[in-house]
């Protein structure tokens, strides 16, 4: 008896590491592609090209993988340090880690040098590291800028839109009524985006996050100061943003424009959907970034780009091909295009002009291998700073040396 | 009186949860607050059920990993907690502290390395690599869990069925497993539970699309520029839907008095 | 069966289990130890030996004490008062009354539900705008108490703890609850013989019966709630500036955000040390007086 239960209980055991095997028996797929989770008209878009890259390439398949984007670039890393990496997959300003760790292999062989001058300066500079071209620019969210909520404007009789800091501060005044919670601007002083959000108010007074040669952390500048001292006074002394905009990231803040709360929210063009569906009956306008001594909005693309373990990278390099072409790109849901041909074309050639005029003050966010860290520390300096448990030059001044500690020495 | 308290305190986000998933998207961020939506609407529970997700898909996944992760989870705890409370062994301490230290350096600096071993077993994008990890966490804390339940219990009845002359093994099936019925019900539903929600194994050692478990579905819902909340809270409704059938199953195991009479006997 | 044969077959029992954790989790264990000893970020894509540099830029970086402080209160403020509500509230439900499954179903309901919804909805329920909290404290009078929950870095953690501590008590009082189901009745007829009332019964009866189970399930949840992550990422990431980065949450950040897979092993390596003492002395102290003696 104990014997045949023994026998049962193996045969049960291996049966149970098996079956799955079987039930699942593995189709053979050549390429392997990893994105990101998107909306449903996003991800039919994508799959549309794909397809077509395997009418056109019968004798290979494609297997796409949609994750998360919360933890897409964590599995990134693991599969990159055990050489598992799909043979494609999207990455945004972390390219420049990927390509530093050896994970993703240079594309200068496989490009086409003319095609490579349609894409954006700023977003093909983001993907190149130490000289070599690692990826190609997709899903442009465009530059951010203010979305302004229409009802407001007219209601404060705002003729025309501000350009400079002070002009913001203006309209800022003329748009809040603290009584009713309705405030005149908006920026994320928490969340992921502060950094890039706070990179163009820094850029637009003139300074830089890093130095010319990225050896040293220029945060600190006079410049910089000034940047972030604006952010504080924006909260405590002119009062024209939210009192909790220390603690408020994008997702709020969409919230509360899209509750009427805000007139001029600092975001990308993408957020409209999202406000539409909080609140349909909103009228949204856009107005330009501003600036100082010069007007700097923050823009980012993705990449596509090729895995150091792909065994066929010149096939995968076609499909990225596809996956970048021109008919792709006219017809993007929701991004705009990366290329600079495509942006007065087809349906881009009738977006709100504001966005348009916005893309020219784009700049080059020059990415490092150690972004994730200059984030977190630069982040938490200008937290402390909006709370005031800092003042500006002390906390730049901490988030400076902490930065020149991480940085790669080259 | 105060069990009322502590209904309402467990109850409390539910509210907002089962607010929200009958919510169209309009509704959700209102100022101020409202509970109960103007219109109750299906649509997210048919977008999630019907949608680009393939749900069904998720949830069978899901549901062969828990139930195999459970069934050699317990399976497998049962003879080692027995054996480390009744037989005469040596190195019994090593084992029970053993088990205990394997719990104790955190998943993020474990994953990498286990991941390399899942990949050169060949496992890589396969549910038993999940059934393997889940086992490496459920299997202590099951043994454990267990090791106290059979401790408890008194020796003098297992003697008698011995002397009997029953083996180990029938004394533990037929004497002992019954009378730790609650402990085998609360170890188990443990298990079952944490394999549910199982979400950084199913991440790193899952490639295909078509083998993602429920908690990747789930997350697939917060998006770089924006959370599709009714979907999100309407999607944790059915995620959780199977562990409360399970838990009113669970409930007959939880019966008091097992071992009642059984010394008498 | 012959004396070896016999011992053999015992140890069969314990040797599948024994397997699968040394198999899967020796190597983790080990790698992690060997890489604490270097400087490996993945972004050089070189690994350089530090021996002990690792350690000694932990301990004299005041960030490693900070997060220290705060694993601390998080692990045993979680833990103490799991145990404290959970106790009584077994106790309550161990009881025959009305409706008695139903509410023990509810107390399911919180551990039942994954980890992000409920970091997700607790992170909700605490905005200033659009929360739940702040709702219901103006609704019955107690405005004053509003605080910024998850951004005021002197009450985020506690903020982080809360939804801890409510899944964690109800965790708790299901395994109370099932131990509770195995103490005999009769010691409990005896006890009323006695005299005793429902308090001395609860003292002097239930709770000597499942002290083992007591004792698993808190050693096991102080090691569980230190490395338990999700709910402190999702809420904050660890933040606002640092206030509910503890240990674990500093690992995670440091491999996977920084690529300093070096130094995420030290703390690794440390996070297992302080385990390691705490079973060692929390086993001499409490475990042993428990009728586990074995260990």
């Amino acid at each position: 008896m104990k014997r045949v239960l023994l026998v049962l209980g193996i045969l049960f055991i291996v049966g149970i590491f098996i079956l799955p095997q079987i039930l699942m028996a593995a189709e053979k797929a050549n390429l392997t592609y990893w994105g990101v989770q998107r909306d449903d008209k996003t991800n039919a878009h994508r799959q549309a090209f794909i397809d077509k890259f395997k009418a056109a390439n019968p004798n290979f398949d494609v297997e796409v993988s949609l994750f998360p984007f919360t933890d897409l670039l964590a599995k990134q890393v693991t599969a990159g340090a055990a050489g598992t990496l799909a043979d494609v997959f999207e990455v945004p300003l972390e390219i420049q880690q990927r390509a530093a760790a050896g994970h993703i292999i240079p594309i200068d062989t496989y490009v086409d040098k003319e095609d490579v001058k349609d894409f954006l300066d700023g977003a093909v500079k983001d993907a190149t590291y130490r000289g070599k071209l690692y990826g190609i620019p997709i899903y442009n969210a465009g530059a951010r800028l203010f979305l302004i909520n229409k009802d407001l404007f007219e209601k404060a009789g705002m003729k025309k839109f501000p350009e400079t800091w002070s002009e913001y501060v203006e309209a800022g005044k003329k748009l809040t009524d603290s009584s009713q919670g309705v405030y005149g601007g908006s920026f994320d002083g928490a969340g992921q985006n502060t950094y890039n959000n706070f990179f163009q108010y820094l850029a637009q007074a003139g300074g830089s996050i890093l130095n010319k040669d990225r050896t040293k952390c220029t945060v600190n500048s006079s410049e910089g100061i000034k940047a972030l001292q604006f952010w504080v006074d924006l909260i405590h002394k002119h009062k024209v943003v939210n009192p909790n905009t220390a603690n408020l990231d994008f997702n709020e803040n969409v919230a509360l424009f899209a509750a009427g709360k805000i007139a001029m929210l600092d975001g990308f063009a993408r957020f409209e959907a999202q406000i539409k569906q909080i609140n349909p009956n909103i009228k949204v306008g856009y107005m330009s970034m501003i600036g100082d001594k010069k007007r700097v909005a923050f823009g980012s693309t993705w990449n596509y780009v090729i895995a150091k373990n792909s065994k066929h990278p010149k096939e995968t390099f076609e499909l990225i091909k596809v996956m970048t072409s021109k008919e792709r790109m006219l017809d993007e849901p929701a991004f705009m295009p990366t290329r600079k041909s495509l942006l007065n074309q087809g349906k881009w050639k009738d977006i709100d002009p504001e966005i348009k005029k916005n893309l020219t003050y784009m700049a080059a966010f020059e990415p490092t291998t150690v972004l994730s860290q200059m984030i977190e520390i630069l982040s938490n300096s200008i937290r402390e700073s909006l709370m005031l448990k800092a003042s500006p030059k002390e906390a730049l001044d901490k988030a400076a040396t902490k930065i020149d500690a991480v940085l790669p020495k080259k | 009186m105060a069990l009322l308290l502590f209904a309402f305190s467990a109850l409390l986000p539910y509210i907002w949860i089962l607010s929200t998933a009958f919510k169209n998207f309009s509704e959700i961020f209102t100022i101020p607050i409202r509970l109960i939506p103007r219109h109750i609407t299906l649509e997210n529970f048919k977008a999630v059920i019907y949608g680009q997700m393939d749900f069904g898909q998720k949830f069978m996944n899901s549901l062969i990993v828990t139930i195999a992760t459970t069934i050699l989870s317990v399976g497998l705890s049962i003879p080692c907690a027995y054996a480390l409370t009744r037989f005469k062994m040596r190195g019994k301490r090593v084992l029970l502290q053993t088990i205990l230290v394997s719990q104790m350096i955190p998943l993020a600096v474990l994953l990498i390395p286990l991941y390399i071993i899942i990949v050169k077993l060949g496992l890589l994008n396969t549910f038993t690599s999940l059934v393997v990890a889940n086992l490496t966490f459920s299997v202590p804390f099951v043994v454990w869990v267990l090791y106290g339940f059979f401790t408890g219990l008194p020796i003098s009845i297992e003697e008698s069925a011995m002397i009997d002359g029953c083996s180990r093994f029938q004394t533990l099936v037929r004497i002992v497993l019954p009378s730790a019925a609650p402990g085998l019900a609360a170890s188990s539903a443990y298990t079952f539970i944490t394999a549910w929600q199982e979400y950084m194994f199913a991440l790193t050692f899952i490639d295909s699309q078509k083998k993602f478990t429920l908690p990747i579905a789930l997350t697939s819902y917060i998006g770089q520029y924006g959370t599709q909340w009714g979907n999100l809270m309407a999607a944790s409704l059915l995620v959780t839907l199977p562990v409360i059938v399970l838990f009113f199953g669970i409930q007959t195991l939880m019966v008091k008095g097992l071992t009642a009479g059984a010394v008498k006997g | 069966m012959t004396r070896k044969n016999e011992r053999i077959w015992n140890y069969a029992w314990t040797a599948p289990v024994v397997l699968i954790i040394v198999a899967l989790l020796a190597y983790p264990i080990v790698r992690t130890i060997q890489l604490s000893f270097y400087e490996y970020n993945l972004t050089e894509a070189t690994q350089t030996l530090i021996g002990l540099g690792g350690y000694w830029r932990a301990l004299s970086s005041e960030d490693f004490y900070s997060f220290l402080y705060i694993s601390l209160v998080w692990t045993f403020g979680t833990v103490i008062a799991c145990l404290i509500i959970a106790l009584p509230m077994a106790a309550i439900l161990n009881n025959e009354f009305r409706f008695k499954w139903v509410m023990r179903s509810i107390l399911m309901l919180p551990w039942a539900t994954p980890w992000v919804i409920i970091a997700l909805t607790w992170k909700w329920m605490f905005s200033s705008n659009f929360g739940m909290v702040d709702y219901l404290l103006r609704a019955v009078g107690l405005g004053v108490l509003i605080k910024n929950w998850l951004g005021d870095p002197d009450v985020a953690l506690f903020s982080v703890m809360a939804p801890t501590i409510w899944r964690g008590y109800t965790f708790g009082a299901f395994m109370y609850l099932a131990a509770m189901q195995t103490v005999p009745t009769h010691l409990y007829e005896a006890a009323e013989i006695d005299g005793a009332g429902p308090i001395k019964k609860f003292f002097h009866v239930t709770l000597p019966g499942i002290l083992p189970t007591i004792i698993v399930v808190n050693l096991l949840g102080v090691m569980w709630t230190l490395n338990a992550i999700q709910m402190i990422w999702i809420m904050t990431q660890g933040g606002p500036l640092n206030s509910t980065t503890t240990l674990p949450v500093a690992v995670y950040k440091t491999a996977f955000l920084f690529h300093r897979f070096g130094e995420a092993s030290v703390y690794g390596v440390f996070i297992g040390l302080m385990l390691l003492i705490f079973a060692l002395l929390y086993i001499q102290f409490i475990a042993k007086k428990g009728e586990l003696a074995e260990i």
